[in-house]
């Protein structure tokens, strides 16, 4: 209740100060769009079982972002909403999106992660946060979820506050009828950093993040649901100076209760009050990261490190590699008058680095280098190496692996021009390295696969008429465990007919696929499009998509050569706001 | 041979004092089933239970019960300190406590290096353990022991989870060969599994306007693919990758034990779910014309 007093204080403070330096001018400007997609899916023979429907049938969606200025006021909005919930043909790839509830309240379908609603008003060096907000503080505290509540952004001279609460799960109950949906506690989320800033130069503060799962919040739950609370707190540094050098430093500390239905006090860690009381499923680790770098004209070489503990979690990053030291190196370079850039990383990673999985650590070196060479306005070549390594030992008969990946790329560009047209053609060669080798009882076990394929573009233009064009093809070959050869071959058209302001697209692709032992699949790709501005400031889009895909003889006997046809009908209205300003009172 | 008799009557006295403290002594059996990593955890059915038999004729009111931890070469992990512990009652009959209901770390003693790990991850590391236990009950102010002692052995299997390695996190690829093909490459589990690990791949597109975890949590994927053990995948996408000058897809491994559960892991990931990377799609063809 405080905290909210304090926020209605500051709101009131930013509009007496509005009163008075506001212009009397208001003006509008941002964008507004919706969007339209169905999906069909017809398969041959029908009910069958050898596809599944991979989109939604049907997905509306609104998008608007206009921005209103008033005086020295501005409040942009971000309306992103789906007025009806898509028929999801499976699940999310992460839990959290509450299961369908006919009877949600406005609350509930606010702060629906489906819809985003937030409007971000700034006033000088103050903003308040309303609404859906993804907000990143750095990267051991906070910076991934999205959070539905009220904050502020205070920058005066060089002091730094910032401040978050809200909600980062909504509550549901575990159904039985539904038990794809993971039950789910209400998770609020406060956040907090305060620290001296100067832009480009330097910063330092601290970031502290609390998350607690309401218990009361739900009432039937599964077993592997657990309210959980977390405290993170961190210190950030960073420093750049006018020689090119540049450091930057945070070390991270936290506190996680796994269950707080546990009411056994932990004698091993003591309560950090008043943010967190520790029970025995509390545990508390540490994390450290580290970068220096230093940029020239032509050059930029930096040198990062990061560990992480193998119990450091956040709530604020839901996905973490824990256990880890990971170093690498990363440069820069830009040779004959920056026609040449090569950017050139290498890296190595040390998993299980406590033996909280067993006594050996594992290794992974990542290494890769990009190499860009403008030789003439008309050629141009690229080519990529990417390495990767993975080692892990193992002190048992069994068990132990190591494998190295290895790909290579290299594509040759070159572009004709002419008064009337331009040619562009373009290579692609792609060489690509697997091997494994295990130890299943003892004795190496090796394993490999390579994958060539090589791909040619053509595409002309022409520079009197509005047409452009291309016309490619592709052989991809895999050996190994699997041998599969694919062949493809596409053709595009796109026509921009400036009179009419419309541009047609097409695109016309086929591609067989064989797939040892069985006959080849046949896949028709088609997509034609059409976008059109009708006014100024409105643009219509819409395209088809009609993919035709018959197997071989990989379902025999089930189904003799079974097939599916997807369409997919995209369409949207774009409309774009010329800032208008509109005088409020004359003086 | 009076001295003789005498001696005879004390031998005969002690073998039945010995006989009658046999048959004082209660049976037990400890029972370990599947213990969780997390100590916290094991007053959960799922770990076990131990039983003791407490007939009329012994009557033992209340006892200690005293319990090691060891791990699998015999060393010392965490041990009951009985004058700390509290009594345990007994009824008359069969008596069961979880396990949870008597190892609790705040009354023992626990060894640096697990006290560490208890401190950092408030979890046992993987490994195979030993888990004894005996009664004790109070004897004119000494501790005796009241039941033999139990030992049973369990493991802990714990799982680091695969590093998605290519296409590599923020990799942009070709539209006019990914449209076509993609090839998925990740580490496997680590340590090997005896078990069969399934490998589900999930693809999502990361729509305009759309956080990569916001597009995780709320759009389907576009592919989800059961793999078994083998690390790598070959997608034939079949998406129309024209329509933007670049697309932004997110892709992720979720990993599942042989019963169909998410794979226990190092840290805090309920759902096994691998680190995800986001790789854009562009189309080099329409990026080489706009450039003209």
């Amino acid at each position: 209740m405080k905290k909210l007093n304090i926020l209605l204080i500051f709101i009131f403070v930013n509009l007496s100060v509005l009163s008075q330096n506001t212009k009397n001018k208001l003006s509008i400007s941002g964008t507004a769009a919706v969007t339209y997609e169905h999906y069909g899916l017809s398969l041959n023979p029908q009910n069958g079982v050898f596809y599944t429907q991979r989109r939604p049938w049907n997905t509306l969606r609104f998008n608007l972002k206009p921005i209103i200025e008033l005086g020295n006021l501005k409040l942009p909005f971000n309306l992103n909403f789906m007025p009806r919930r898509p028929d999801f043909p499976t699940l999310p790839s992460v839990p959290g999106l509450p299961p369908p509830n006919p009877n949600q309240n406005i609350g509930q379908y606010f702060s629906n992660p489906l819809n985003t609603f937030s409007v971000n008003p700034k006033l000088k060096w103050s903003e308040l946060q309303l609404g859906m907000n993804y907000i990143k503080y750095s990267d051991l505290s906070t910076g991934d979820i999205a959070l539905f509540g009220y904050g502020i952004n205070l920058k005066p001279g060089k002091f730094r506050f910032r401040f978050f609460k809200g909600n980062s799960q909504q509550a549901f109950n575990f159904n039985p009828l539904q038990p794809q949906y993971q039950a789910a506690y209400k998770r609020k989320v406060t956040m907090a950093q305060i620290g001296v800033e100067k832009d480009g130069v330097y910063f330092a503060g601290f970031n502290i993040m609390k998350g607690i799962d309401k218990i009361n919040s739900i009432t039937n739950t599964i077993a592997t649901i657990l309210p959980q609370e977390n405290v993170v707190v961190t210190f950030v540094s960073k420093i750049k100076t006018n020689t090119g050098w540049n450091f930057e430093t945070e070390l991270g500390q936290c506190f996680f209760t796994k269950n707080k239905f546990v009411n056994t006090p932990n004698t091993l860690i003591k309560n950090f009050e008043p943010f967190i009381k520790t029970n025995t499923s509390t545990n508390k680790d540490n994390a450290v990261q580290f970068l220096v770098s230093k940029k020239k004209k032509n050059y930029e070489v930096g040198f990062s490190s990061r560990w992480i503990g193998a119990g450091y979690t956040s709530m604020g990053y839901p996905f973490v590699l824990n256990d880890r030291l990971e170093y690498s190196i990363n440069s820069k370079m830009n040779f004959w008058k920056n026609k040449i850039n090569i950017i050139a990383n290498i890296g190595q990673r040390f998993g299980n680095w406590s033996r909280t999985i067993g006594n050996e650590r594992n290794t992974q070196l990542l290494a890769n280098m990009n190499v860009n060479a403008q030789f003439s306005n008309d050629v141009n070549v690229n080519m990529s190496y990417n390495n990767f390594g993975f080692f892990a030992p193992s002190t048992l008969p069994i068990g132990g692996i190591r494998n190295v990946g290895a790909d290579f790329n290299i594509t040759p560009t070159y572009t004709k021009t002419t008064p009337k047209m331009v040619h562009l053609v373009s290579g692609t060669y792609n060489y690509s390295k697997y091997d494994e080798i295990i130890f299943p009882f003892g004795q190496p076990v090796k394993t490999y696969n390579v994958t060539n394929s090589v791909f040619a573009l053509y595409s002309p233009s022409w520079l009197e008429k509005p047409y452009t064009a291309d016309f490619s093809i592709l052989h991809f070959k895999n050996t190994g465990q699997n041998k599969m050869i694919m062949n493809t071959i596409s053709a595009g058209f796109q026509w921009n007919w400036e009179k009419k302001k419309m541009a047609l697209k097409s695109q016309l692709t086929y591609m067989g696929t064989s797939l040892e032992p069985y006959t080849t699949n046949k896949n028709l790709l088609i997509t034609m499009g059409c976008d059109i501005k009708t006014k100024k400031q409105l643009t219509w889009n819409c395209s088809v998509t009609l993919n035709l895909y018959k197997y071989g003889n990989e379902f025999a006997p089930v189904y003799l050569n079974p097939a599916y046809t997807e369409t997919l009908v995209r369409t949207g209205l774009q409309y774009r706001f010329n800032k208008k300003t509109i005088q409020l009172k004359k003086k | 041979m009076k001295q003789n008799y005498y001696k005879m009557l004390l031998f005969i006295w002690g073998v039945s004092f010995l006989q009658i403290g046999t048959t004082q002594m209660l049976n037990t059996n400890l029972i370990i089933i599947k213990p969780s990593a997390y100590i916290s955890e094991w007053n959960a059915p799922t770990t076990g239970r131990l039983i003791i038999v407490n007939s009329n004729t012994q009557s033992v009111s209340q006892v200690k019960i005293h319990y090691e931890l060891k791990d699998e070469n015999g060393q010392m992990l965490i041990q009951s300190n009985m004058l700390k512990q509290e009594d345990y009652f007994l009824n008359n009959g069969v008596n069961t406590f979880s396990i949870g209901q008597f190892f609790s770390i705040e009354d023992a003693t626990v060894n640096s290096s697990t006290q560490k790990m208890l401190i950092n991850t408030a979890k046992l590391k993987a490994g195979v353990y030993q888990l004894s236990v005996q009664l004790f009950k109070d004897s004119i102010g000494a501790y005796v022991p009241a039941s033999s002692i139990q030992t049973k052995m369990f493991t802990i299997h714990s799982y680091q989870l695969p590093v998605l390695t290519a296409p590599f996190n923020e990799q942009v690829v070709n539209a006019d060969i990914t449209k076509s093909i993609l090839l998925f490459r990740w580490t496997p589990v680590q340590p090997t599994s005896t078990e069969t690990i399934k490998y589900i791949l999930k693809v999502t597109e990361v729509l305009e306007d759309q956080t990569v975890l916001q597009a995780l949590q709320t759009n389907a994927p576009l592919l989800e693919k059961e793999i078994l053990r083998v690390t790598q995948y070959i997608w034939q996408p079949m998406l129309n990758l024209h329509d933007a000058q670049s697309k932004k897809f997110v892709w992720t491994i979720q990993t599942i034990d042989s019963q169909g559960n998410p794979l226990e892991s190092v840290g805090f990931n309920a759902n096994a779910i691998s680190v995800p990377s986001i790789f854009y799609v562009q189309s080099a063809s329409k990026n080489k014309i706009t450039t003209q």
